[in-house]
């Protein structure tokens, strides 16, 4: 299932828009507040409990490591930390000719580092949308593998994506 | 009394100051007992007992401030030459010690003493020590003279009657007067080490005769315990002091400075202690500050193309240098922070072996060695039990009693040794004692009995798989259970240890020679002389400790010493042939790097030799391994790589991932 179309053009000075914003701490706390952002065509949201930060991709020297799963772009530095990136497009194989490669899209991407069972690891984004709060009542469950639940915000309803069952 | 509490800077502080005062004055007993007495370390310990009674009375724990001052009246005593230090002093000396470490272990417990003090052990003790050194106490003379100085005004103070511990009492009003104003003498001189009778007619205080005198009052009188303050033309007490007015010639600048009454913890430990996270977060800024300083360095160099000229630039770039270096030096210093030696860990050992060989009746002799090589914080806490336990086990069951072993025509003491080495990609820290080895018969029939194996099973089993027995749950074949080993709990908490941590543990024995235990812990954190290479958009590294050779051939060259199969390549090297990989297939890069020189790296690890192609050789450089353990494995992130055995941080902020050699070697 597919989210919102917006034209193009507007699309992308929405994301612009976004990407630049800091965010409230409080926002964060509230355990019914989702990152929502973007992976090809589709709309997800992660917890907010479970981010760490964000990082632009043009910002970041990812290195391959040799041998690893599909869709592990490789590692990178962060402060001093050792970061893993998944690139989740990749690895459930739904690589789309609408994915981003030209330098202009490049600039959109985001790596959101999440900390999951006490590990730090980033998720390759084309965009963030920003933080959103949602409304419960109107979740709806999904049987889809790759996330866990349909939830609701801002008018849109994202994929909540269950981190830990992927990583 | 107050409970320590930990979290607490001030109390944290003074928690780990005495700790260290108390570990000081054992280890110059040790000391004592091993190579002799020395002057030098009786002062030493003098110092240390001092400074742990003033910090414990500003804490307000009488009680260790009192077993303080017993065992620094005793090294007074011993100090001036009064008392020899025998055998029997050192045995004292050291139960003091114990009670100091109690006493600390109650204050942080619950800050109440009253249920070690009804503890007969701990009066007993005192009393002890204060029969020892009270035969000795210096003889005072029966009439004091008081010195006089030119240009001071005296203070006489009296004290309460029943104060006991007046000689820090005058420590602090010493203190207290030295905020308003300097205390030129105090008489009597070298109060310290006074008993409270040579204060009863109170204590003379000279200070600048220009001082207030009201205030230095109300600043004495704000401690407890302070009877009267007086200043005093002639000193006229009755039956005590006596103004010497010939020795007013002394004039205040000739006395030597009075020094400084600071509390001074005489620490003669060259560290601070660092909380883990304010080390990580050091760890991380630093870092930050290496990737923002190469953003400048970029910037600068492209500034340096358009405006060479320019004589701001140049500075810049100077000062960019500058910084470069500072930035590298500072993250390789702070990541250095993170290692610990395992001297820690060691210098724990002596105290408890003389112990055990006491309690067992064995003569024991502890060598120790490689006490600076340094591991990972995060594994010391890990590895302490494990050593000591295995040290325990060499004395208890290792080393055969006196008698046995003179029989066996064995030296009648024992020899245990513990070593700690850098291996490979690893820290090998070996545990070996002389004594009576590991009978593998007795294992065999105790495993059969207990059924942990069948006959048939029995039959197939090698010599190391049957020591591998004794690190089973509940196993020992011990014919005795004593109090320290022997229950047959110890091994296998061992070997779980260590195995948490990714160690490994095994065995080497001969019966009636002696048996050496084997640990091996990965190099968490270690700091490694690498070659770097790049492949593709990736870095690597090979421990430069594994490099043989680094040749570069043209394709001439290559031509002559390259043999290859359909399934392999080799290369002659020094007479041998040595299989050759490509790194780029090995783990399938395409590398942009096309030149018609190959660049061969010969590399060994302990048995084998492999030659590795690479693309781009690019420099050797010191750097700090980090595991990426957590990252690798079957269900973790990156999946089942075993090639790499950790990652790197360089010094311009990207990645290289370092080559465990033996697993390329599989190819």
């Amino acid at each position: 299932m597919n989210g919102v179309y917006m034209e193009k053009e507007a699309y992308w000075e929405f994301l612009q828009k976004q990407s630049g914003e800091l965010w409230d701490e409080a926002d964060i706390e509230d355990a019914n507040c989702i990152l929502a952002f973007q992976l090809g065509h589709a709309f997800f949201g992660i917890a907010c409990a479970e981010i760490a930060e964000v990082v632009r991709f043009k910002d970041v020297m990812i290195q391959s490591v040799p041998r690893t799963k599909t869709g592990v772009l490789g590692i990178f530095n962060l402060r001093g930390e050792v970061i893993p990136v998944v690139d989740f497009e990749v690895m459930w194989n739904r690589v789309t000719d609408q994915t981003m490669t030209s330098s202009d899209q490049r600039r959109h991407k985001r790596i959101i580092i999440i900390n999951v069972n006490g590990i730090q690891a980033g998720i390759l984004v084309s965009g963030v949308l920003g933080l959103y709060s949602i409304d419960l009542s109107k979740t709806q469950p999904s049987d889809c593998r790759e996330f866990s639940a349909f939830v609701y915000a801002e008018g849109k309803y994202f994929k909540h994506l269950e981190l830990a069952a992927w990583l | 009394m107050v409970k320590l509490n930990l979290e607490d800077s001030y109390h944290f502080m003074y928690w780990e100051e005495t700790k260290a005062q108390i570990a000081n004055i054992e280890a110059e007993v040790l000391m004592i007992e091993a190579i002799g007495f020395e002057q030098e370390s009786i002062h030493h310990m003098f110092r240390m007992a001092h400074s742990i009674k003033g910090s414990a009375v500003t804490m307000e724990y009488k009680e260790l401030a009192l077993l303080a001052h017993e065992l620094e009246s005793l090294f007074t005593v011993i100090r001036d030459g009064k008392l020899v230090c025998t055998d029997e002093i050192t045995q004292m000396i050291l139960e003091g010690v114990d009670g100091l470490k109690r006493l600390l272990e109650q204050a942080v417990r619950t800050g109440e003493f009253t249920e070690l003090l009804d503890d007969m052990g701990f009066k007993a003790l005192e009393n002890r020590i204060r029969n020892v050194y009270s035969k000795m106490a210096p003889v005072r003379p029966s009439i004091e003279v008081v010195p006089n100085y030119e240009g001071t005004q005296k203070l006489h103070v009296k004290f309460q009657e029943d104060l006991e511990m007046i000689a820090v009492k005058v420590f602090l009003v010493c203190s207290a007067v030295n905020t308003l104003t300097k205390v030129i003498a105090v008489y009597p001189n070298e109060f310290e080490a006074l008993d409270d009778e040579a204060f009863k007619e109170g204590i003379i205080l000279y200070v600048d005769e220009a001082a207030d005198f009201e205030a230095i009052k109300a600043e004495i009188f704000t401690l407890t315990d302070i009877l009267s303050v007086n200043k005093v033309e002639s000193v006229d007490l009755s039956g005590g002091y006596e103004v010497d007015e010939s020795l007013t010639a002394l004039s205040t600048s000739q006395i030597a400075p009075r020094r400084d009454f600071r509390l001074s913890v005489a620490m003669d430990i060259n560290s601070v202690r660092i909380s883990n996270q304010k080390l990580n977060r050091l760890i991380n800024l630093v870092g930050e500050l290496t990737l923002d300083k190469e953003t400048l360095l970029d910037i600068t160099r492209q500034l340096k193309t358009s405006y060479r000229r320019d004589r701001n630039v140049q500075r810049l770039d100077d000062i960019c240098d500058s910084i470069a270096l500072l930035a590298s030096e500072l993250q390789e210093i702070t990541l250095s922070a993170r290692l610990i030696p395992l001297s820690i860990v060691f210098d724990k050992l002596p105290r408890m072996v003389r112990g055990i060989a006491q309690d067992t009746g064995k003569k024991i002799k502890l060598d120790i060695m490689g006490g600076d090589q340094s591991i990972d914080r995060s594994l010391i806490e890990e590895i302490t039990d494990p050593i000591t336990h295995l040290v325990r086990n060499a004395i208890d069951h290792g080393i055969e009693p006196a008698h046995k072993r003179r029989a066996l025509g064995k030296p009648e003491e024992g020899k245990v040794s513990i070593s700690a080495r850098q291996g490979d990609s690893q820290v090998v820290i070996k545990i070996t004692d002389d004594g009576g080895g590991i009978d593998i018969s007795r294992i065999k029939v105790k495993a059969l009995t207990q059924n942990l194996i069948s006959v048939e099973e029995a039959e197939h089993l090698t010599e190391n798989e049957w020591l591998e027995f004794i690190f089973k749950p509940g196993f020992s074949t011990a014919a005795e259970v004593t109090e320290l080993s022997g229950r047959g709990v110890g091994l296998d908490v061992v070997k779980s240890n260590i195995t948490m941590i990714n160690g490994a543990i095994d065995i080497q024995t001969t019966l009636g020679k002696g048996t050496c235990f084997t640990i091996k812990l990965p190099l968490t954190m270690a700091i490694m002389n690498v070659l770097l290479i790049s492949e593709g958009d990736a870095i690597f590294g090979i421990p430069s400790s594994q490099i043989l050779e680094i040749i570069r051939l043209d394709p001439v060259e290559y031509q002559a010493i390259c043999y290859e199969t359909p399934y392999s390549r080799m290369i002659k090297w020094e007479e041998d042939m040595i299989p050759l990989v490509s790194l780029q297939d090995t783990f399938d890069i395409k590398s942009r790097i096309q030149s018609k020189h190959r660049k061969i790296i010969v590399a060994s690890t302990v048995d084998r030799r492999i030659a590795i192609e690479v693309s781009q050789v690019m420099g050797e450089q010191e750097v700090v391994i980090k595991s990426i353990k957590h990252l690798v494995g079957a269900d973790a992130i990156l999946g089942e790589i075993y090639e790499i055995l950790g990652v790197s941080i360089l010094g311009n902020g990207s990645l290289a991932q370092i080559i465990d050699i033996s697993k390329l070697i599989r190819f």
